[in-house]
């Protein structure tokens, strides 16, 4: 019998169909968008010239400043979202001539790899995905289709103490690869993967990555033009946590064991469903809209898994990198032995030196390298979102495991911001600097989430506001801003429920200020692998910043409503605004506290742990 | 009706930043704030005008004449007009 998994019970969930592209509503889209970024223009003219509290600027100035900066997000959106253009569906091809100039060469069937990439996931999971990449479909049968177990973890039986992963792949008939080293983590795993294989094209897998059979048969057609460098296919997490009645979280929780309490809670709250996706792990938003929609700048980068890559254009950069490593070695060698007549015998260890590295060695590879291939002048490779799902992944299932994951984003894309920063990159279009831009710029949020997290506790604790007068002035500028701007991001993700991705966005700040810390540090962006897996430990770490802002709220607003009681509050409008404002906050914040303590309805004793 | 669901929480927003600004604006009209000395940060200070001796005696001999009739309603007018003006300049807008 087959090892059974949590995610056993998640297999028949079917994945979202796309969101059908409608010119009317993206006319309505870019028409509210433009009337946001005038109204935010008008408003924040207003609240520098005019709103500020002389008496508080201790207070007021940093929150205006938040508010801009948030205001460079919005303008940047609604460049991102403008609209789709979603490239031309081709069927798969089946000789090479059909995707690249022969240039004299003799044609024959393309030749498709597929690699699955694993380090230290659990073998029967691997399995899943190779039986699954194996049952892909292509209309051509002499179009070759090899597929590849990468293990950078040397599972190969050497180490009694781990599983047998050459095992598996033995059994399933496919090949298997492993190197000596990590160096590179999966980049090199890639790298080591490209040297020793001849496909045509490559498809990415991660080790819990289940190819739908259409896989390549959907894909493939898009490198009929020959500057498509890759296809990235949208990353569906099938497993997210289920909506479960607060009633049965209660009862849980209480351990409730009374019959009557039982039905009473029952009755209150059975109607009301929580827990759902927990995590905010739906990626939909991510890929349905945003990167979707830089297929309208060919600024869509790659995201590792689910994506299908044509090998001449990531050799053809490597090799570029090569010579220009090379190069940048040699006038070293020059300036550093100028009148030295052992810079010949030393230019020959350079070439043996310097390495071909396809995918680049960082942390955050896959949009690194795409930053790579579109800024590359002579070539002028395109990408691709392709909208369909066609595969379905398994998505982190505890806190510490997000973190860690998100962690490693944040902190690899700050890192390229640091070291490479796409905005001076030569050879990109304006476009795609922009896009890349507005990437990096998210990761700077926690600046301006901090500061509008705090906003409510300074003023319950100092009784200061940071404007002048809660007069129809402040109101006549505020509201209509952030009316037109809840209805352009409606109209922007049109189909998609952006709730949970709020409450993160804003709950995420704390670990996303670490990861701008450990990048500012110089401190090196380590390739975490995600666990496959449930590990319920190490999460209130994560959740202490939120519990105390939570608290401090909580306690400030108790303050002041004594002060209200007592008569001696100087303004009562400003509690009830900043009351408003500390809903949506502590709302924001408690998810992940939700989090750190979520555990499924059933527990699994199998997954892996 | 579920494929809207995701509208719910626009409007719900939209929704409460309408309530929230009403109930604010009805607080201030039942118990103004206190929000100290107003002045606007990036514009000079304005200082209220000053009214020396001489223009509050020409003020007081302009109401009397008015009072006892001496002076037509027109006349105090373009007197009180153009005493204005000669002391105007933009005040400071005080709560």
């Amino acid at each position: 019998m087959s090892k059974q998994f949590y995610f056993d019970k998640f297999e028949d969930r079917k994945p979202y169909s796309a969101i059908t592209d409608n010119k009317y509503r993206t006319w309505m889209f870019q028409f509210f968008g433009i009337v946001t970024i005038v109204l935010g223009i008008a408003y924040l003219n207003w609240r520098w010239r005019y709103s500020l509290n002389p008496d508080a600027l201790w207070f007021a100035i940093p929150l205006v400043l938040a508010e801009t900066l948030s205001y460079v997000s919005t303008i940047l959106v609604v460049f991102n979202f403008w609209s789709y253009k979603d490239p031309k569906k081709s069927p798969p091809v089946h000789y090479l001539s059909e995707i690249e100039d022969l240039q004299g060469r003799r044609d024959r069937p393309v030749k498709i790899d597929i690699f699955i990439a694993t380090y230290n996931e659990d073998v029967e999971l691997v399995r899943q995905s190779i039986i699954d990449a194996k049952k892909i479909i292509y209309p051509f049968s002499d179009v070759q289709i090899k597929i590849y177990v990468l293990d950078d973890g040397r599972r190969d039986g050497r180490d009694p103490a781990k599983e047998n992963m050459k095992k598996v792949a033995e059994e399933e008939g496919v090949n298997y690869k492993i190197r000596e080293h990590n160096k590179g983590y999966k980049a090199g795993n890639l790298k080591n993967a490209l040297e020793h294989t001849t496909g045509d094209l490559f498809a990415i897998l991660d080790a819990d990555t289940r190819a739908f059979p259409s896989f390549l048969v959907n894909t493939t057609g898009y490198f009929r033009r020959d500057k498509v460098a890759w296809v990235q296919t949208p990353q569906w997490f099938y497993d997210t946590s289920e909506a479960e009645p607060l009633s049965s979280v209660i009862n849980r929780n209480l351990k409730i064991e009374n019959k009557n309490l039982i039905r009473l809670v029952d009755s209150v709250f059975g109607r009301i469903k929580i827990n759902e996706d927990i995590f905010g792990n739906d990626p939909r938003l991510f890929y349905d809209v945003i990167l979707r929609k830089r297929n309208f700048y060919n600024a869509a980068f790659c995201c590792g898994a689910g994506s299908i890559h044509r090998r001449d254009a990531i050799m053809n950069l490597a090799v570029k990198d090569f010579a220009d490593g090379i190069k940048r070695l040699e006038e070293d060698l020059l300036n550093k032995h100028a009148a030295s007549n052992i810079i010949e015998d030393q230019k020959k260890d350079l070439v043996l030196k310097q390495e071909i590295i396809p995918f680049k060695f960082h942390a955050s590879e896959d949009i690194y390298t795409s930053i790579m291939l579109h800024a590359d002048k002579e070539n002028r490779w395109e990408s691709i979102q392709h909208p369909d799902i066609e595969c379905k992944m398994l998505s982190t299932q505890d806190l510490d495991s997000w973190v860690k994951q998100h962690q490693r984003y944040a902190a690899g894309s700050l890192d390229i911001a640091f070291k490479d920063n796409p905005v001076f990159k030569n050879g990109l279009t304006l476009g795609q600097k922009i896009s890349y831009f507005t990437t990096i710029w998210s990761y700077f949020a926690p600046f301006w989430i901090l500061i509008f997290l705090l906003s409510p506790v300074a003023f319950f604790f100092s009784l200061a506001l940071p404007v002048q007068a809660y007069s129809f002035d402040f109101f006549k500028y505020f509201l209509p801003f952030q009316i037109m701007n809840t209805i352009t991001i409606m109209l922007g993700c049109w189909g998609i429920s952006t709730k949970r991705g709020d409450q993160y966005y804003i709950s995420s700040f704390w670990f996303m200020l670490m990861a701008l810390l450990t990048v500012l540090r110089g401190k090196e962006v380590k390739f975490n692998v995600t666990p496959k897996g449930k590990h319920f430990a190490k999460n209130t770490q994560h959740i202490l910043p939120h519990i105390i802002i939570i608290s401090l709220t909580l306690i400030g607003m108790l303050y002041n409503a004594i002060l209200l009681y007592l008569g001696k509050h100087p303004t009562a409008s400003g509690f009830a605004a900043n009351a408003f404002w500390c809903i949506f906050n502590i709302v924001a914040l408690s998810v992940m506290i939700r989090a750190a303590y979520w555990k499924p309805l059933e527990t699994d004793s199998v997954d892996g742990n | 009706m579920k494929n809207y669901t995701f509208l719910i929480k626009p409007f719900f927003f939209i929704f409460s930043l309408i309530f929230s600004t009403w109930l604010v604006l009805a607080i201030e009209k039942i118990r103004p704030s206190d929000f100290g000395q107003i002045k606007t940060l990036f514009e000079k200070e304005i200082k209220q005008p000053k009214i020396s001796k001489t223009d509050k005696q020409y003020l007081k001999d302009l109401f009397s004449q008015y009072k006892l009739g001496s002076i037509d309603s027109a006349t105090f007018d373009k007197r009180l007009e153009s005493f204005v003006i000669s002391i105007q300049s933009p005040l400071i807008i005080k709560k």
